[in-house]
């Protein structure tokens, strides 16, 4: 490629510090960059003007093990900033108290159930109730009703957020009760949802991503927010 | 540069931190890294999304800082944008190696990419430039330059996120970037 037309270089600079170069592209930028004063300027440039974008977030503090860590890489020492050496170790204790307390409160509040919908054809034929902890980690899926299914086929549960694409909770069970821990992507969709959704699909669920088979049931969420 | 006068005063006290660390002062390293980790983390943590990483890559950040304090050239009037950049080049090549995770996981991202809204307080005049010019663009257009910038997606990711076919939103994001800058240099 050649580097020469202004033009191109300023895109290449933009789309470098946009991140929207390919991996071998960007490696090659790079080594432009450090050959080069005006590759440089085009690239501090757009830094700084997009810089904007980085500085509106709010903090987020580091746990103390991040501190720890640079030290130990850095200086091979094992933990403890230059000053006050006690103060790490008081303020990890008191971490330490804090987080305990707050573990068995949220271990009393998370063992409590809520109810987050009941599925089924009507209000009248309940086949599975899903239920849900405080902190939506995890959903508990009971089957309340006779769930009749072809041996080839599997329900999925879906979280139909407001306004986006269905995000899939898993396959159902036929039987019994099960435990399904969420990833942050289902326990976002399932805060953003007003609608869950029963799908056919081949066993182990959909492979796409998205219901392929019919939609069976679907079903308004109150408020998956905690309350 | 024409940033406002806290920011101004912000990025002449982390660069005189950073000539110290350059000098291997580590206190001044310790300084620098409780003025400026929290900010760096959020914008790992908008990244890369799981905090366990977001703070090893904060490390891998914090160990290039103190090694690359020397570079006063980079560094001169524009200390934050060279550590925010050292951040975010770190956290984007950390997710092109962990690519094969996204591809095979996750289908949609969570939550949105906020825009966040200018405080005049804060940031000065830079900012608030950038967020002026940048609603001047088309929301779609803008959508795509937010999810590039803050979330570290590639143009198949965001084509994939905004439902829209790759070529376009590789135009989509050439374009705004063009008028960006025209609007921030008339």
């Amino acid at each position: 490629m050649r580097y020469d037309r202004p033009e191109l270089l300023e895109r290449l600079a933009a789309e470098y510090v946009l991140g929207t170069l390919r991996a071998a592209a960007r490696r090659r930028f790079e080594r432009l960059y450090r050959a080069s004063a005006a590759v440089q300027a085009r690239v501090h440039r757009w830094e700084d003007d997009l810089g904007g974008l980085s500085t509106g977030l709010a903090p987020v503090q580091p746990a103390p093990r991040a501190w720890a860590g640079i030290q130990q890489r850095l200086f091979g020492v094992a933990a403890a900033p230059a000053r006050r050496r006690w103060r790490p170790a008081l303020v990890a204790a008191l971490v330490g108290v804090a987080l305990l307390v707050g573990l068995l409160v949220r271990e009393q509040q998370r063992t409590r159930l809520e109810t987050l919908a009941v599925l089924g054809p009507d209000p009248a034929h309940a086949l599975w109730r899903v239920e849900r902890p405080r902190e939506l980690t995890s959903l508990t899926l009971r089957t309340v009703g006779r769930v009749a299914l072809a041996p080839d086929k599997a329900y999925e549960l879906w979280a139909l957020p407001r306004g986006g694409k269905p995000v899939s909770l898993g396959v159902l069970p036929v039987r019994g009760t099960l435990q399904r821990e969420l990833s942050g992507t289902q326990s976002a969709a399932l805060l953003a949802a007003d609608k869950l959704a029963v799908s056919v699909e081949p066993p182990g669920g959909s492979p796409t991503g998205a219901p392929t088979g019919p939609i069976v049931i679907v079903v308004p969420v109150a408020s998956a927010a905690p309350g | 540069m024409s940033q406002g006068d806290r920011s101004g005063a912000d990025n002449a006290a982390l660069e005189a931190l950073l000539e110290r660390c350059a000098r291997q002062d580590r206190g001044a390293f310790e300084t620098l890294y409780v003025r400026v980790a929290p900010t760096l983390l959020a914008v790992l943590m908008q990244m890369l999304r799981r905090r366990e990483l977001a703070e090893d890559v904060l490390q891998d950040v914090f160990v290039k800082v103190w090694q690359q304090a020397g570079q006063f050239d980079a560094i001169r009037g524009r200390a934050l944008a060279w550590l925010i950049s050292i951040a975010r080049y770190r956290a984007i090549d950390v997710q092109r190696r962990a690519r094969p995770m996204l591809v095979l996981g996750e289908p949609e991202l969570e939550g949105e990419p906020q825009l966040q809204v200018a405080d005049p307080a804060e940031g000065g005049g830079a900012r608030s430039a950038l967020l002026h010019c940048l609603e001047l663009i088309a929301a779609p257009q803008r959508r795509c330059l937010v999810l590039a910038y803050g979330e570290g997606l590639t143009h198949e990711e965001i084509a994939r996120t905004v439902g829209e076919p790759l070529g376009t939103v590789k135009s989509w994001v050439r374009r705004s970037l063009q008028a960006l800058r025209s609007c921030l240099e008339p």
